[in-house]
């Protein structure tokens, strides 16, 4: 039986400081949700 | 069942936000509305595994929504990495399940959260799709002082190979034993009965087998020749004694009767070619 699993300590954890410019240089700008989908995506 | 399609799964939920949500609502459906509004990090590496074809590889003991369980899966069949700068670069690849503990330790009983590795970044860091971060489903950077461990599920399926070891003495025992007297091989005196057979006696025999094959193929393709040659002789001699005789019609005729007959060739030395 798969266990129910405890709310993470510290919500979505420390953030890199340069995690938004190696993302942009990996897949472009966020949408305006700050998502970065990159080229291609398609929503499921 | 590949890495690939485990991050394309992934990637079609970028953006996906509360809970419950659609990955939730199918892991309740088989598990229990308990997790309906659960921590869904792991429940979602479970739906993208299930959906991409990669259950067998990434859920080795069914579904996880716990990652303390999950990692502990991977430490079980030996796949899994601390989370170190060293082991980043050196072992982690896309598709790998990424464990975090934001307390810092690579303690498997103290991670908080997973996601799935999309990128290795040379600096030895992480870019990774995860679900539940910020209760949303996003892509993050992640540094080896977050990262627990990781683990790299048997995607390509090496775990079911047979070991080149293994391969190389199955090998050695089709190319290897003991010679019979029924073989072909010891009726032509090739090899001697009870003879040991060994990989290069085997290409040996082999190599005998091929040139005795040879040697017999231009045998009847002389056989041939002379035949041809006999008939023609035949047929001029006949046209010597009647113009009437047409040489070249009567081959013809010949060769068309000729190709009506079927041939058995038998390999044992005295036994002619017959027709029938």
């Amino acid at each position: 039986m798969t266990a129910l699993p405890p709310e993470p300590r510290a919500g979505a954890g420390p953030t890199e400081d340069d995690e938004e410019a190696v993302l942009a240089d990996l897949y472009g700008e966020p949408d305006e949700d700050g998502i970065y989908r990159g080229t291609g995506h398609e929503q499921g | 069942m590949s890495r690939a399609e485990i991050l394309a799964q992934a990637r079609r939920w970028l953006g996906l936000s509360g809970r419950p949500n659609a990955l939730t609502r199918a892991y309740a459906d088989r598990n229990g509305a308990e997790f309906l509004r659960a921590a869904w990090c792991d429940i979602s590496v479970t739906e993208w595994a299930r959906r991409s074809g990669n259950a067998a590889p990434v859920l080795p003991n069914g579904d996880r929504a716990w990652t303390v369980e999950h990692a502990k899966d991977g430490q079980s069949l030996g796949r899994w990495h601390a989370g170190t700068v060293e082991n980043i670069k050196k072992f982690a690849r896309p598709g790998c399940v990424a464990f975090f503990d934001w307390g810092g330790t690579n303690v498997v009983d103290a991670i908080d959260h997973v996601g799935v590795i999309e990128e290795v970044l040379p600096d030895g860091r992480v870019q990774t799709i995860e679900a539940n971060t910020g209760d949303a489903c996003k892509r993050r950077v992640r540094g080896a002082d977050v990262l627990a461990g990781f683990w790299d599920p048997d995607y390509e399926g090496e775990d079911d190979m047979a070991a080149i070891d293994e391969i190389a003495d199955e090998v050695y025992k089709r190319l290897t034993g003991t010679v019979t007297p029924d073989v072909w091989a010891a009726r032509e005196g090739i090899l001697e009965a009870g003879m040991k057979v060994d990989p290069k006696t085997f290409m040996r025999q082999v190599w005998a087998y091929t040139k005795d094959g040879y040697a017999q193929t231009r045998a009847i393709l002389a056989r041939l020749d002379a035949q041809d040659a006999t008939i023609r002789a035949l047929a001029e001699a006949l046209a010597a004694r009647d113009a009437a005789v047409d040489v070249d019609a009567l081959m013809a005729r010949i060769r068309a009767e000729i190709g009506q007959i079927t041939v058995h060739l038998d390999t044992a030395p005295e036994t002619p070619v017959s027709g029938s």
